[in-house]
């Protein structure tokens, strides 16, 4: 009952990049699902190799890693992409949008990315009932450069949950704004993830974000092990 | 920027081939069309080329005693040119109406060059000076600073032909005499006889009155006139720049060579086999042109490679978000291969433009 609770878990991970110093080691980890959860730590701590982790971008040099009940250490490439594909979304610290595409083009990109999703009128009137909902709706022509500031940070945060990810991972979204900005995208960013149903995995370094949280992995003292 | 740049790159050795190649398809074109040339012995490039491109006149002459001794052999039609004058800058071609039958050219409208005075325009001639039947133009003054050179003649427009696609579209066309007048051999002026006033006098005598330089002579022929010509000159000893000759067949051609291989004053050469040595220079010159433009190209493709090398650096953040977002490498090597052959095909249509347009104006330049 309390795995199926569970949306992530992580036991006797290890990970290093060869040739620097650095290594990564986590004896026991658990996110429930629907939670929102920060990866705190400092810069070169880890924050961002545990979330390529955690999203198959890379793969661990021993341990294992299981969303969703699957053991995601052992699929190849391909599969550990595709499972990308249909379970993570991604919100970046610069939201990357792309500049020469318009903003429904933006919205509807995984689909247009991954023959696996399937991009259709449905998909189109979705995205177009999203774009509503973060009212950008008449904007669905203008390009990213034709937005305001808190227009593309909707845009990019719609865009991670337009497949309706188990997982969303934002890569310190907040970085470099002030605290009442920070603040206006993280719930953003939380809003759109609740009614998504989506986890929230963020990775930040800044602690004063940390209220919203349910959950906070402390990479600057990281114990072993590291359970909730 | 890039497409401008590779497109620059591409366009010089596409233009530089296209240039040579039309050249040498005119220029070898008009030489088939010309079995043989007879000229005063010299330069036979000189020779070739003012003969089927009337770009001057030869530094000699032969005369119309020479030129019958060549028709007299009975080999083919001989065809007689005289060259070294212009209107308007076009050159002027003094010659037969066997000219025309030879090169295959009609009259567009009017007639050919028959008469004293009478000129035949070359279809480009025509329309690039909006001249018609029925129009005149003055032959260009040699040199303003000469007094003793010949006037220019005012000519009477006869006839315009049809387009030829070939010199002879920017060429005036009159008849021998013509040319003889122009160079000042023939003229025509008021008849001289005892009611001539005695201060254009300047000798007279029992049996010949001789009149002085006031005696204006005509430049115009008109029905009037044209019997007051006359050439001071022994018709036998009148000057030729050329003879063109168009043998029967290949023995008649053979025969008409080599009986003037040897010949003191004549000389006979093979159009082209002239153009031909001709072009074997200028494509030792595009060889060496098409080494240099090879390395030009691999510059432009190191160039190429240094801008695709610069795009994926600068990119790197997308190449990272799109990766992210599921895509896969594949499809993410697809869009910048894409992107490179849209650039590449872009430059190349407009190097492809370029090169005509850069050709049209330098074979206007040249031939």
């Amino acid at each position: 009952m309390e795995n199926e609770k569970q949306i992530l878990q992580i036991e006797d991970l290890k990970f290093w990049y060869p040739g620097k110093g650095f290594q990564l080691e986590i004896s026991n980890l658990k996110i429930n699902r629907g939670s929102k959860v920060a990866i705190l730590g400092k810069s070169g701590s880890g924050k961002t190799t545990l979330a390529h982790l955690i999203s198959g971008i890379l793969k661990p040099k021993s341990g294992s890693i299981r969303f969703m009940g699957q053991d995601i250490t052992d699929l190849n490439d391909a599969e550990r992409r595709a499972y990308r594909i249909k379970r993570i979304g991604f919100i970046f610290q610069e939201f990357e949008l792309i500049e020469y595409l318009n903003v429904l083009d933006n919205l509807i990109l995984p689909y247009k990315l991954n023959q696996s999703l399937s991009l259709n009128e449905e998909t189109i009137n979705r995205a177009k009932t999203i774009a509503g909902r973060i009212e950008i709706e008449n904007k669905l022509d203008k390009y990213p450069n034709q937005l305001s500031g808190g227009e593309r940070q909707r845009l990019a945060t719609a865009r991670a949950l337009i497949t309706s990810p188990a997982l969303v991972i934002a890569d310190e979204p907040t970085g470099n704004l002030d605290t009442q900005t920070a603040n206006k995208v993280l719930n953003e960013i939380i809003n759109q993830s609740s009614e998504s149903r989506s986890t929230l995995l963020m990775i930040t370094h800044d602690p004063r974000l940390l209220e919203s949280f349910d959950q906070v992995i402390d990479l600057n003292k990281l114990t072993n092990p590291i359970t909730l | 920027m890039q497409v401008a740049a590779l497109a620059i790159t591409m366009s010089l050795p596409i233009t530089a081939n296209m240039i040579v190649s039309e050249i040498s398809d005119k220029l070898q074109s008009r030489a088939k069309k010309t079995p043989l040339i007879f000229g005063a012995k010299g330069d036979r490039f000189d020779l070739a080329i003012n003969s089927l491109f009337f770009r001057g006149a030869p530094s000699s002459q032969i005369s119309m005693l020479e030129y019958k001794r060549v028709k007299n052999e009975n080999r083919g039609s001989i065809v007689p040119i005289i060259l070294g004058f212009t209107a308007k800058e076009y050159p002027v071609v003094g010659t037969t109406t066997e000219y025309f039958l030879e090169r295959n050219l009609a009259s567009k409208s009017g007639t050919l060059p028959l008469v004293l005075g009478d000129v035949t325009l070359g279809y480009l001639c025509a329309k690039k000076l909006n001249l018609k039947e029925g129009d005149h133009i003055l032959t260009d003054q040699v040199n303003l600073y000469n007094l003793s050179a010949n006037n220019p003649v005012k000519l009477n427009i006869t006839g315009i032909l049809k387009e030829s696609k070939s010199a002879d579209d920017e060429t005036l066309f009159v008849n021998l005499q013509t040319s003889w007048l122009l160079s000042g051999i023939g003229h025509g002026h008021v008849k001289i006889d005892d009611k001539t006033p005695s201060e254009s006098i300047l000798s007279k005598n029992k049996s010949s009155i001789t009149a002085n330089a006031s005696l204006e002579n005509y430049i115009e022929v008109t029905d009037e006139n044209i019997n007051s010509f006359h050439f001071h000159k022994e018709q036998e000893s009148l000057p030729i720049s050329s003879l063109l000759a168009f043998p029967r067949n290949i023995k008649d051609e053979t025969i008409l060579k080599g009986n003037y291989i040897n010949n003191k004053t004549i000389q006979s050469i093979r159009p082209k086999e002239i153009v031909n040595e001709l072009l074997e220079f200028v494509f030792k010159i595009k060889r060496f042109l098409n080494t240099s433009f090879i390395l030009t190209g691999v510059a432009a493709l190191l160039f190429l490679l240094a801008l695709i090398l610069l795009s994926i650096q600068t990119r790197k953040r997308e190449i990272k978000t799109l990766f992210l977002i599921g895509c896969d490498r594949k499809t993410l090597a697809l869009l910048f291969i894409g992107e490179l052959v849209i650039l590449s095909s872009m430059a190349l249509l407009v190097s492809i433009i370029t090169a005509y347009a850069l050709k049209g104006l330098a074979i206007g330049v040249i031939v």
